[in-house]
């Protein structure tokens, strides 16, 4: 009878519940291959804190080891100078997770830098002197704002200046630069409950689309075959098992592949 | 002989009316008209405004012992009346994550929620902003590290389509 009662009163729950949970008229199960359904075209690329905030849930990490300060040396392929920016801000993400006041006050100065080439350096000067300020008060709430601010500021004024070519190399930039720190940090301490953060095939494939769409002028040459190889080759890394988790082999090989790609965009 | 010709040209005409609905459909996200940059400008700022209705609404989850962190990057559009449309978006295992759904007529009727990668819908709490019917949000805890999809939507009582934009907090 109490039985009865409890499955009832579940029942009642759920009832109530239900328009809650699974709202208004919502399909249970959808065909994501269904040419009719609308997909928004735009990405959101998560920033590398977002992905820190998880894996520091499972233990505090040393980010410090992951500030690399390669120098910045700019050319006049703007292409690259986009990649470079997204890295760059990617870079500032991880000074601030490590607290690195030098490290954030530099990043906030290339910003600055890399900006020009883009034509956004109207709209970067402030969020800039913010990063730098920031840095300078310790500040690091106020810093990841205006290093996420800086970012969507910059894509919003590429679209206004009908440079939208350019908006998905920065998000690439960005994404490479979370994803080297991240993988680099759990090759060195490896745990499959951890990798799992590494569990982002779609994400790589939608990258790799959003590049392969570009014009053929905004991707020539050999660093930009090499980009286009490394996101094929990541896709298929980053496939987990039905655990979530990525072997430690792959976590390595990511960790190689996107130093790798890093290292050539900075290196011109 | 005569029928044949009409049921002929009935069918014709039919698929010439299917494709040019199919064209305006696909002219609202992909046109080939390049706007100016006034245009694209004026545009923007129109999408600002809704994207300002969802940072008010979010405003009380930024601050506090638990607060959301928010992200700068947004999705913004228009929306028809009964129609729907799909967000990806990457989520991670561990992090807390609520989104919010808007759109600049207070009486809008919006619905909001999220599916995995196969598509099955996940449980999620779903709530408007008090009162309002333009604003919806949505708290999700993913289970897995993976590609989810938002549904976002108009529902078919809604008067007229709506700009819309959705932002997102993790903690």
């Amino acid at each position: 009878m109490k039985i009865v009662y409890a499955t009832t009163s579940l029942l009642a729950v759920f009832a109530v519940a239900a328009p809650q949970i699974f709202s208004q008229d919502a399909p249970a199960k959808l065909n994501l291959n269904d040419p009719n359904l609308v997909f928004v075209e735009e990405s959101v690329i998560p920033i590398p804190l977002e992905i820190f905030s998880s894996l520091d849930k499972l233990g505090a990490r040393d980010w410090s080891g992951q500030i690399v300060n390669r120098e910045v040396s700019l050319d006049t392929n703007r292409s690259r100078t986009a990649m470079l920016f997204g890295l760059v801000v990617s870079e500032g993400f991880i000074a601030v997770q490590a607290e690195d006041k030098e490290g954030v006050r530099r990043i906030g100065r290339e910003v600055l830098r890399l900006a020009q080439p883009l034509n956004v350096s109207d709209k970067v000067e402030s969020h800039a002197n913010a990063i730098v300020n920031g840095a300078g008060q310790e500040d690091w709430e106020a810093v990841r704002k205006e290093l996420d601010r800086t970012r969507q500021t910059v894509i919003n004024q590429m679209k206004e200046n009908r440079d939208g070519d350019l908006v998905a190399l920065v998000s690439l930039g960005g994404w490479l630069g979370g994803t080297e720190a991240l993988s680099a940090v759990l090759k060195d301490d490896y745990s499959p409950e951890a990798s799992d953060l590494l569990n982002q095939p779609e994400l790589v494939k939608r990258l790799k689309t959003d590049f392969n769409e570009l014009p053929r002028r905004a991707r020539r040459g050999n660093l930009f075959n090499q980009v286009s190889n490394t996101l094929k080759h990541l896709e298929s890394l980053m496939k987990s098992g039905s655990d979530g988790a990525i072997s430690k082999g792959n976590v390595i090989e990511i960790s190689l592949a996107t130093k790798n790609l890093v290292n050539a965009i900075y290196g011109g | 002989m005569e029928g044949k010709h009409v049921i002929i040209a009935f069918v014709l005409a039919l698929s010439f009316w299917g494709s040019a609905a199919l064209c305006a459909q696909e002219k609202e996200t992909d046109t080939n008209e390049v706007p100016s940059p006034v245009e694209v400008a004026k545009r923007q700022r129109e999408l600002d405004e809704v994207k300002q209705i969802a940072n008010r609404a979010a405003l009380s989850a930024l601050t506090g012992d638990e607060k959301f962190i928010l992200r700068e990057s947004y999705w913004n559009g228009n929306l028809a009346p009964g129609k729907a449309k799909l967000i990806q978006v990457q989520l991670f295992r561990r992090n807390e994550y609520k989104f919010w759904f808007a759109a600049p007529e207070r009486d809008a009727k919006l619905a909001l929620n999220i599916y995995d990668s196969e598509g099955q819908i996940m449980e999620a709490a779903t709530s408007q902003i008090e009162d309002k019917t333009n604003v919806v949000t949505l708290e999700f805890e993913p289970e897995l590290t993976g590609t989810y999809y938002l549904r976002i939507a108009l529902k078919t009582t809604s008067e007229r389509p709506q700009d819309w934009a959705v932002i997102y907090a993790y903690r």
